[in-house]
């Protein structure tokens, strides 16, 4: 790709979508729709930098004002049709040539770090320029690196791993997030932290690695056809350091995510359903990345779709769980949409460590689930894992919720009993998130509403047969302008002692 | 015949997979299915044990046509009566969560016939469980009362499933009433256990 090439592809982003274009910004469909292709476009004329512009622009972000000059440049630059940020920006800094590049950084900062770079510090603005990728468009369209991305620029200080599982939320659209560490016996009580992050991150999922806790934090909406992952740590503070200890930039369409762990080995299960556009691959790709300490830190080797048999790459599935029976990791296959779909598959591990799956069995429900969820629970002193299954309310059918337990047929094959909970629940739910404190294990529900609801399930099953299988311990309003859509709990403790 | 469509049809015969094997007749050895079951017919074809037009239950995949039943009268009994245990919702719901019974693998059949004291009978008694799970998985959840469960069982065809496979009727679903939609727990005498034993 040539200079200038980000600018071009955000102004490619109106005509795709006037065309009705299902494709991310710069890409286009491949033949058979399965997946998006990335297009290279006409760069135009070659902006030219000179190493003082570029210094100048570097010390501008470096600088204490750098909110306050996004702020004053907003209300100066820009109109109800149009905002030239960048230029503004650039002309703050003194940029005499460079003004196209600085113009395109700007574009990008004004769609993926607004709330950040207005609302938040300037190391929350700072991050959010880097994580998106914005200084990124800067650096290709000038030819030169800045060097404000190459190491955190305001590093939280190196702690140690937290304590207690933590809530985290945030907003898809503009980044903002809030964060507060479960207490288990004052649920509600407890100070909530407030943060920004790059607006487009699209997921969360809690990952436990020799004994730290982090979250691993997907991004799926940025300008390029690939954006950034990364693995985030969970502090005693009831934040997110701002150092991960690994990060890279997959291309877009992961959409659908699980995690299990093999004695010291942490494993993230991620897959294509392609209910996100996928880019690059296919619909029904997946790819098992492997997480192990090493004493230099974090040994991470990546296993694309090189473990997946034909079973479990097609129909594509929207749900993937991980679960243990009798000590060894499965994983459970979905597939809401018609028809529906079920297959379950053990996770074998060759001596080099590397994860194969082995399709075990197919699963004959009668239904579909729109959200499906396994946990672990300590049922009279002894943990069973189980599998939750939501429906949202059709027509004439209330939304239902299930809880089974994963068991064993004659076969030696996993299937499922019969519920140990059949009920109906609120008809709207977006999602729940399982984690595990002390003995106990508990829920955290999702409302489309905006209510968010924490149930502790009972330890003897003996409750569950008289119908209290859980209570709930804490009941929230998180509002919904705009929703809370990326959840997840750090420290979730599903696959190691709590 | 045209060259290239025979090349294809050779091709595809030696290069196709084998359809997975239904949960029905799958063997833990990876064999696709045993003597005395053949995977599922053309997709969209009533599947084994669904009532055909005619209202005559499919034979069972796990036996032989005609073939003598595995299962005794005696167990045959004893899983009539399990049906009919006002604690059949528990008793399912202990054994998927911590299956006790003697020897091993205590699966949580095994623990279900356990519980039935049924010492045979395994393919009849998995086709019912099979069914419980997957059609009556909420009527027969723990916290559901045992006679609503029933109803269920009487009204999705499990316990046909089973009394097809053993070649015995038992009054499960006498009691039932629709207004309801549960099957008391009536006492039944053993002799009202019939088994045939004619094909």
């Amino acid at each position: 790709m040539g200079r200038g090439v980000p600018l071009a592809l955000c102004l490619a982003l109106g005509a795709c979508l006037a065309d009705g274009n299902p494709c991310p910004p710069g890409s286009l469909p491949d033949a058979d729709e399965d997946r998006c292709i990335p297009v290279g476009l006409d760069a135009g004329p070659v902006p030219s930098c000179s190493s003082a512009d570029i210094a100048a622009w570097t010390a501008r972000h470096r600088a204490p004002t750098l909110v306050e000059d996004v702020r004053s440049c907003e209300e100066t630059s820009c109109t109800v049709n149009a905002c030239d940020l960048g230029g503004c920006l650039a002309e703050v800094a003194g940029l005499v040539e460079c003004l196209d590049c600085a113009r395109a950084e700007g574009l990008c900062g004004m769609q993926q770090c607004g709330s950040a770079c207005r609302l938040g510090t300037e190391g929350e603005c700072r991050r959010c320029l880097c994580d998106a990728g914005c200084v990124g468009t800067f650096e290709t369209c000038a030819g030169a690196s800045t060097g404000l991305c190459d190491a955190d620029p305001d590093p939280t200080p190196p702690e140690d791993t937290v304590a207690l599982p933590l809530l985290v939320r945030r907003k898809s659209l503009t980044g903002f997030t809030r964060s507060r560490l479960f207490v288990a016996d004052a649920p509600t009580v407890g100070e909530e932290r407030s943060g920004y992050a790059a607006a487009g991150w699209t997921d969360f999922v809690p990952l436990t690695v020799a004994g730290k806790d982090y979250l691993f934090e997907v991004m799926d909406r940025c300008s390029g056809a690939r954006c950034p992952v990364r693995l985030s740590p969970a502090l005693p503070d009831g934040q997110l350091g701002s150092v991960p200890p690994w990060r890279d930039r997959w291309s877009r369409g992961w959409d659908t995510f699980s995690s299990f762990a093999v004695g010291p080995t942490t494993f993230l299960v991620a897959y294509k359903s392609g209910q996100r556009p996928p880019i690059d691959e296919a619909r029904g790709t997946g790819r098992i990345v492997a997480f192990r300490a090493t004493d230099s830190g974090l040994e991470i080797s990546d296993h694309t779709d090189e473990a997946w048999p034909a079973r479990l790459r097609i129909p594509p599935w929207t749900h993937i769980s991980g679960f243990a029976l009798d000590a060894a990791p499965f994983l459970v296959f979905h597939r809401s949409t018609a028809p529906h779909d079920t297959a379950v598959a053990s996770i074998e591990l060759d001596p080099e460590g590397r994860p194969t799956l082995v399709h075990r069995a197919d699963l004959d429900w009668p239904r579909s689930w729109d959200v499906l969820e396994s946990f672990p629970v300590a049922l009279d002193g002894e943990v069973r894992w189980l599998l939750l299954g939501y429906r949202r309310s059709t027509g004439d059918e209330a939304a239902a919720m299930e809880i089974r337990a994963w068991t064993t047929s004659d076969f030696g094959t996993p299937t499922t009993g019969p519920a140990l909970v059949a009920e109906e629940w609120p008809t709207d739910l977006l999602g729940v998130s399982a984690f595990r404190s002390g003995s106990a294990t508990y829920l955290l529900r999702q409302e489309r509403s905006g209510t968010a609801v924490i149930l502790r399930f009972a330890p003897t099953l003996a409750q569950w047969i008289r119908g209290e299988p859980y209570e709930e311990v804490a009941r929230f309003e998180w509002g919904t302008r705009p929703g809370w859509d990326v959840v997840g709990v750090a420290r979730a403790r599903l696959w190691n002692e709590p | 015949m045209r060259l290239g469509t025979l090349l294809l049809l050779v091709v595809s015969t030696l290069t196709a997979c084998p359809a997975p094997a239904p949960p029905s007749c799958s063997e833990p050895d990876g064999a696709p299915c045993s003597d005395a079951s053949l995977p599922d017919a053309t997709p969209g074809q009533p599947r084994p044990n669904e009532p055909d037009d005619a209202g005559h239950p499919w034979p069972d995949p796990a036996r032989p046509d005609g073939g003598p039943s595995e299962c005794s009268s005696e167990d045959a009994e004893a899983w009539a009566r399990f049906r009919r245990s006002p604690r059949l919702t528990e008793l399912l719901a202990r054994c998927s969560v911590a299956p006790l019974c003697e020897g091993a693998p205590c699966t949580f059949p095994a623990c279900v016939r356990a519980a039935a004291r049924v010492t045979g009978c395994a393919a009849c008694t998995n086709a019912e469980l099979a069914c419980i799970s997957d059609v009556c998985g909420a009527s027969c959840a723990a916290n559901t009362p045992s006679e609503n469960c029933r109803w269920c069982l009487c009204n999705s065809g499990c316990v046909n499933l089973f009394e097809a496979c053993s070649r015995s009727v038992d009054g499960s679903c006498d009691a039932c009433t629709a207004a309801n939609e549960s099957c008391p727990p009536h006492s039944l005498s053993p002799a009202a256990v019939l088994v045939l034993t004619a094909p």
